[in-house]
């Protein structure tokens, strides 16, 4: 096991290294710089933020002064907020964005699963075709048309909940919702596919012959066999929530990471659009690094033969 | 058990059957091809069904939509923004929302404030104003509360005029630009689709059909690049192009091929053992005839159903980049641009955001259920 | 003495998209205490379909009892709600099923899947129940229990998981033990370890045991009494000297004589043409008669009753009616016969 989650970590390392490399040169490429943002300078003060950027030098010397500093989670500097580091930037708006993509990944996957096993109890029912309309609607409709319309259904016409900004706990409801309605239409699609199938296997006949009472069959049998499938989908439930969160924020004007990111992709501020990319990249990968380890602690099946190797 | 009735049986039935055809082994129905099968299972899907007609609905206003008005694009002019929906006949049914009227609650400490805060709001035109007083209040603040009904195309002096969508904030019929927009959506979306389908069958095809070395490689490089979150991949190379078209397309298929190119290697790889593969590969077939007799029509079903999931994908994505201002650039109009255009407005005019809200949930919703529809009708299991 | 369990009459039919399949149609059967009923049949007669309707699992909503009865203890079972059916499953009657490779939970510790029923039924604590787990699992003749009572499924063989899926049948001794071809799936040495270990838990836990099966050698080896079913119905009964020395039937004729024997040369089988019929549309008269070589003109008329050959020994077919013509078993189902008395019931 340990063996295999070294190689695991290694292939996670080469892949950033390469996204790195892959945006350090693309920035190369682009025509922003510092000195967009700033007043007209005379020669010698340009040359001075040139400096402080470490622009002035050769190309493979900021490449390796780059990386170094990624080691040390030094991500540069913005060009839009002289003199504020990239690395602070995202760490001030880490805490809404945190508490936003968590929120709507548990409440999300929760009430999606339990929508998941209504539907597959009552098979062909009506509460069945109901969570189903709701599934595709929640996999299919984006996810900022749905924040458009709690926006405006909910705060403008009703006042229920505030329109935008960020604070109390009541500004995360509406944006939690729009953000969770696609994990949590995902869950339940997959949870109602999965639990119709293992509830149709022959050790649910085993189960049943035994005796074992109708709640015991779907929760200690199904269930556990119908979720070990959903960790699969936590790949796109990680996409969807950070596609979510550029949108999300921006729409309902809350200072996380997403919104940074939409604003200075406005103002061509290179090294943030970087850094936050290599962020969005870490994550998404140590998520899917997790969830194939998860998978492994879950399903038995699993356990042995990827610890095996 | 009892043998008490014997004695009636009649003498003459007791001697041995003359023997007619034994039919037991006929085929009861009549036989279908797996396609046929798949075809009545997909006709039978009401849901898919429908949606099929709505999006060839949309493909066909998406051709002809523009020309159904004189207004083209781009055609800017300010005195006609923000102008709401307006449609002959349909604008006497006022719950529709196509009468032509902007309205809204206006609140002040009294009547006469709400008035004049209703006024104003509404280009001070206090003659095409009606007013419905909803309480008096009673001189708190907020407490009066008024319905203002503003007529902006009498106001205007443009009664003969129709925008049956209504007008963006430069004055551009959203008629013409929603259709125009959702021509581009489909356009990326299509072609990104088709684009991912050529790479990812040819590349996990070779995979999966020559197996071995080749396989090894070919799968290594695909590991990294699924790897590489294809969100960071589009961002970046947005970043890079030029906005446009081409530049959405290219960033989509960089990394939408790499899923189809996994499924039908995993595919592949899984007929080539069957035996029917074997069997005509001791007969002699060729490579390109087992390829072509064989494993196509088999995985056709596959490829098929991924595409009708990736075509809505792409459709959110261009959608996504467009409004946080990485896709398609003004004056061009997509999905995206003109959700984002409406999202600027929502409060004071959200009709800007709910039509192509609307068009875009109702493309989204069309291909995933004629995606759960073929994925059921390629389902054996589902044939009845 | 009265019986431990008695079928009357129990016929079910399954609702389908293209009508009503008559799958049982009006079978009875009764089981002492301690015997093997083996139930003989090709696939599709409704020997797996009756057994269901034992356990009380018959697919819910497709499926009806029509009609019957089906008496344990003297308590008739049919219309008992799944509560109370809850109590008799795994206690008193348990089953074996025929594909022990799925028929365990995969993501569940094996020991856990054992010890579920005795919690349930012997409300033994969690303590006691895994004591008894283990008891049980060297009792089915599994090594190492402790460290298997830990393991997954897939940690074990095919033969293995058998053995542990007669365990869990066997947890609460029950009264009446239904084997649902349980050596079907699994290699031919395997088979035999498991007949072996069925015959020697029945001698301890002197349990009744219906046994399912399409192989004729496995009956001889392990049952008492035989039931052959064809079409929803039970076609003849008897012990097993009658059913393979005394057989009266056609069909049970062309069951022996589809069966090779070691000193039977290919060309002598004697094979039953066509397929059973379609039950969604039964034929009139005798079910087997289009695939009879011996059919009566009576058989495309009447079905036939049971007719009487011994106490033990009944068989449905106007073959045996008095004024039929007297007609022998082949010649080579007579070899057979004499092939099995050598080799049968000791293998």
């Amino acid at each position: 096991m340990a063996r295999y989650i070294a190689k695991r970590v290694m292939y996670m390392l080469i892949t950033l290294f390469i996204i790195a490399t892959l945006s350090f040169f693309l920035m190369k490429m682009l025509p922003g710089s510092p000195l967009n943002a700033e007043e007209k300078l005379t020669e010698e003060q340009q040359a001075i933020v040139l400096e402080k950027y470490g622009l002035n030098d050769p190309i493979p010397i900021q490449y390796v002064n780059y990386l170094a500093g990624l080691v040390q989670g030094d991500l540069g500097i913005s060009f839009a907020f002289s003199n504020t580091p990239v690395t602070d930037i995202l760490m001030d708006r880490m805490g809404p964005s945190a508490q936003l993509g968590a929120q709507a990944l548990v409440v999300g996957t929760v009430i999606g699963v339990l929508l998941g096993l209504i539907a597959a109890i009552s098979h062909n029912g009506f509460l069945d075709y109901t969570s189903t309309i709701i599934a595709v609607l929640g996999t299919s409709i984006p996810n900022f048309v749905f924040a458009g319309l709690l926006q405006y259904l909910f705060a403008a016409e009703w006042e229920l909940f505030p329109v935008a900004l960020w604070g109390s706990f009541e500004h995360s409801i509406l944006p939690t919702i729009a953000l969770m309605i696609f994990p949590m239409a995902t869950a339940a699609r997959f949870v109602r596919t999965e639990m119709v199938e293992v509830l149709g296997s022959n050790f649910i006949t085993t189960a049943r012959a035994k005796g074992v009472s109708e709640p015991g069959i779907v929760f200690k049998h199904g269930l556990r066999n119908a979720m070990i499938p959903l960790v699969t989908v936590i790949g796109p439930m990680a996409v969807s929530l950070m596609t979510g969160s550029m949108v999300i924020e921006q729409i309902f004007a809350i200072p996380g990471i997403g919104e940074q990111f939409v604003n200075s992709v406005m103002v061509n501020d290179y090294p943030t659009i970087m850094g936050t990319t290599l962020l969005f990249a870490a994550l998404f990968i140590g998520i899917i690094l997790v969830t194939d380890l998860l998978y492994g602690l879950i399903d038995p099946r699993i356990r042995i033969s990827g610890g095996g190797k | 058990m009892d043998t008490n009735n014997n004695n009636k049986i009649p003498k003459e039935l007791l001697v041995p059957m003359k023997k007619t055809e034994d039919t037991s082994e006929k085929i009861s129905g009549e036989s279908r091809t797996f396609l046929q099968n798949a075809r009545r299972t997909f006709l039978k899907n009401k849901l898919a069904l429908t949606s099929v007609i709505v999006l060839v609905f949309i493909l066909i206003m998406s051709a002809v939509g523009p020309w159904m008005t004189d207004y083209e694009l781009d055609d800017q002019d300010l005195s006609r923004a923000k102008m709401p929906a307006r449609v002959p006949v349909l604008e006497n049914i006022s719950w529709l929302g196509f009468t032509g009227y902007l309205s809204d609650e206006f609140e002040g400490s009294d009547v006469e404030d709400a008035t004049n805060k209703a006024i104003a709001r509404y280009d001070n035109e206090a003659d095409f104003v009606d007013i419905e007083v909803i309480s008096e209040g009673d001189g708190s603040r907020n407490s009066a509360e008024v319905k203002a009904t503003y007529d902006i195309y009498e106001a205007k002096g443009m009664k003969d005029e129709y925008f049956w969508l209504g007008t963006d904030t430069l004055g551009r019929d959203q008629w013409t630009r929603l259709w125009l927009g959702t021509r581009v959506s489909m356009l990326i979306a299509f072609v990104a689709a088709f684009i991912s389908l050529a790479i990812g069958v040819a590349y996990g095809g070779i995979a999966g059909y020559y197996g071995g070395k080749v396989d090894d490689i070919m799968m290594r490089i695909l590991e990294v690049l699924v790897g590489i979150p294809n969100l960071v991949v589009i961002l970046l190379m947005m970043l890079v192009l030029e906005p446009g078209i081409t530049s959405i397309i290219v960033a989509l298929t960089i990394t939408g091929w790499t899923g189809m190119a996994r499924i039908v290697r995993g595919e592949v790889m899984k007929l080539k053992s069957q035996e029917y593969v074997l069997a005509a590969r001791t007969l002699g077939q060729s490579n390109w005839k087992v390829i072509t007799k064989h494993l196509l029509p088999n995985i056709s079903g596959i490829i098929i159903i991924n595409t009708m999931f990736n075509i809505p994908d792409a459709i959110f994505f261009e959608a996504f980049l467009s409004f946080i201002g990485l896709g398609m650039a003004p004056p061009q109009a997509s999905l995206g641009t003109l959700i984002n255009t409406g999202f600027d407005n929502i409060m004071l005019y959200p009709y800007m955001l709910v039509f192509p809200a609307i068009l875009i949930s109702l493309i989204m919703i069309a291909f995933n259920l004629i995606g759960d529809g073929l994925r059921d009708a390629f389902d054996p299991k589902m044939h009845k | 003495m009265s019986k431990l369990l008695e079928v009357k009459d129990l016929a079910i039919s399954f609702n389908t998209y293209n009508g009503e399949v008559q799958a049982v149609r009006g079978v009875s059967f009764d089981l002492n205490k301690g015997e093997t009923l083996a139930i003989v049949g090709e696939s599709g007669s409704g020997k797996s379909v009756t057994t269901s309707a034992l356990m009380g699992l018959l697919p819910k909503p497709q499926s009806i009892i029509k009609s019957g009865q089906i008496l344990f203890e003297g308590k008739d079972l049919v219309g008992k709600s799944n509560k109370e059916m809850q109590k008799i499953r795994g206690k008193e009657i348990s089953m074996v099923f025929q594909d022990p490779m799925s028929a365990l939970n995969p993501t569940m510790k094996v020991g856990n899947q054992i010890m579920e029923g005795l919690i349930k039924h012997q409300n033994m604590n969690r303590n006691d129940a895994k004591k008894k787990a283990i008891e049980l699992l060297d009792l089915v003749g599994i090594p190492n229990p402790e460290t298997r009572m830990t393991q997954f499924p897939h940690q074990f063989s095919g033969g293995m998981r058998q053995r542990v899926v007669v365990a869990i049948a066997l947890a609460c001794n029950p009264k009446v033990l239904i084997a649902d071809e349980p050596t079907t799936a699994l290699d031919v040495t395997i088979q035999a370890q498991i007949l072996e270990l069925m015959k020697d838990i029945q001698k301890e836990t002197e349990s009744a045991i219906v046994f399912i099966t399409h192989d004729l050698g496995v009956v001889a080896n392990v049952a008492d009494r035989v039931a052959v079913m064809y079409a929803g119905k039970i076609v003849e009964v008897g012990t097993v000297d009658d059913i393979f020395y005394n057989p009266k039937h056609p069909y049970t004729w062309g069951l022996l004589g589809s069966m090779p024997t070691p000193d039977s040369d290919e060309d002598e089988l004697f094979a039953i043409p066509g397929s059973p019929p379609n039950m969604l549309n039964p034929p009139k008269g005798d079910a087997f008669a289009p695939r009879n070589k011996f059919a009566l003109e009576i058989d495309g008329v009447m079905e036939p009753p049971m007719f009487k050959v011994s106490d033990t020994h009944y068989a449905a077919t106007w073959l045996l009616h008095e004024d039929a013509p007297k007609i022998e078993p082949p010649a080579s189902v007579k070899k057979r016969m004499q092939g099995i008395a050598k080799t049968g019931g000791n293998e």
